[in-house]
């Protein structure tokens, strides 16, 4: 299992960075069929041309054609993450302080979601954020101004690449 | 503590939704008033600027009450996010919108989806709304708990943290 930062899911609330996390399977481990998907390729020319069929007054396209469309579509396999968690983290927090609460939520929601259970029933992240947002940890102990928050959310964003395959 | 859900349940179904328009759903309003902290979507194509958010009215007349920006969603599975936190209140809807993107709606079942061009998960008076015929029940979830749950949850948080700061300075004055 790993997680990485995904950048579309960052922004400031609070006085903090909110960090999206998205947790992944790999070949071997439990439950990895559950997110090895079949899916529709969008890269594809048929995906790309668009649907053309009947739609309504409003625009909205009928159901059984659209339908028909999709599933005509050529389709891939992809591996989709197990589970996706949000964390407010300081506009102060180091590289490796960030690394660590990644390992510390993957250690959580992978070993709920190896337990069996649905992700968000069990992880011990969860627990800790309904007992006050987990406040007083060392990743979010100090808010600061919107401003700084943004700065540090576009370098987060900008060096995603250095949280790829954390485990 | 009450645990409120609120949608029809992020399923695989049988029809999939434009994108670039905010939705909302009637099936299964919120049973308690508190904080949504979970979302779950089955999106049938890769989602961008996603959001998520609850929803008061009736008729076709509606208005977001409170939501959180979700980002990008795969598809193809159900995708599940936690460490959200917003506002809902009894009787609320869940909706949602996104720039691209097409979500599961099912052709069949109870509720009424509703629909309506552009991004409205904005604090905005009420809009209204268009019926999407045929669609009952799109591909949406969400989880949280009741307000006294969360106040309880967090009191307790803050006494931990006093009792920690209370040992604290007891070992540093036994110095």
């Amino acid at each position: 299992m790993y997680t990485e930062i995904e950048k579309s899911g960052i922004y400031v609330r609070d006085g903090l960075v909110a960090l999206k996390f998205s947790f992944y399977c790999e070949p071997g481990d439990p439950r990895y069929n559950e997110h090895y998907v079949n899916v529709i390729d969008e890269t594809s020319e048929a995906y790309k041309k668009g649907y053309s069929g009947k739609v309504d007054e409003h625009g909205m396209p009928d159901p059984a054609e659209i339908k028909t469309w999709i599933d005509s579509l050529p389709k891939r396999w992809q591996n989709n993450p197990f589970h996706n968690h949000f964390d407010l983290v300081s506009a102060d927090i180091t590289d490796m302080e960030i690394q660590q609460l990644m390992k510390k939520r993957l250690n959580d929601f992978g070993k709920a979601w190896s337990e069996g259970f649905a992700s968000n029933v069990r992880g011990e992240a969860c627990r800790q954020i309904d007992k006050g947002w987990d406040r007083n940890d060392t990743h979010n102990k100090t808010i600061t101004t919107d401003d700084r928050c943004a700065i540090k959310g576009l370098d987060i964003a900008a060096r995603a690449d250095s949280f790829k395959r954390v485990k | 503590m009450t645990v409120i859900a609120v949608g029809a349940g992020a399923t695989d179904r049988d029809y999939y939704l434009e994108y670039n328009i905010t939705y909302t759903d009637t099936n299964n309003p919120a049973n308690a008033t508190g904080t949504l902290t979970s979302a779950e979507f089955w999106f049938y194509t890769t989602a961008t600027g996603v959001k998520v958010g609850t929803f008061y009215g009736s008729s076709t007349s509606y208005t977001y009450r409170a939501g959180a920006t979700i980002g990008s969603v795969t598809k193809g599975s159900k995708q599940t996010f936690t460490g959200l936190s917003f506002a809902v209140t009894i009787g609320d809807f869940i909706g949602f919108f996104s720039e691209a993107g097409a979500l599961d709606g099912s052709l069949s079942g109870g509720g009424t989806a509703y629909y309506l061009s552009n991004d409205h998960c904005v604090a905005e008076g009420a809009q209204t709304y268009a019926i999407y015929s045929g669609i009952h029940g799109i591909s949406i979830y969400a989880t949280g708990a009741t307000v006294a749950a969360v106040i309880r949850n967090k009191v307790l948080s803050y006494r931990r943290e006093h009792i920690k700061r209370m040992e604290f300075h007891k070992r540093l004055l036994l110095k």
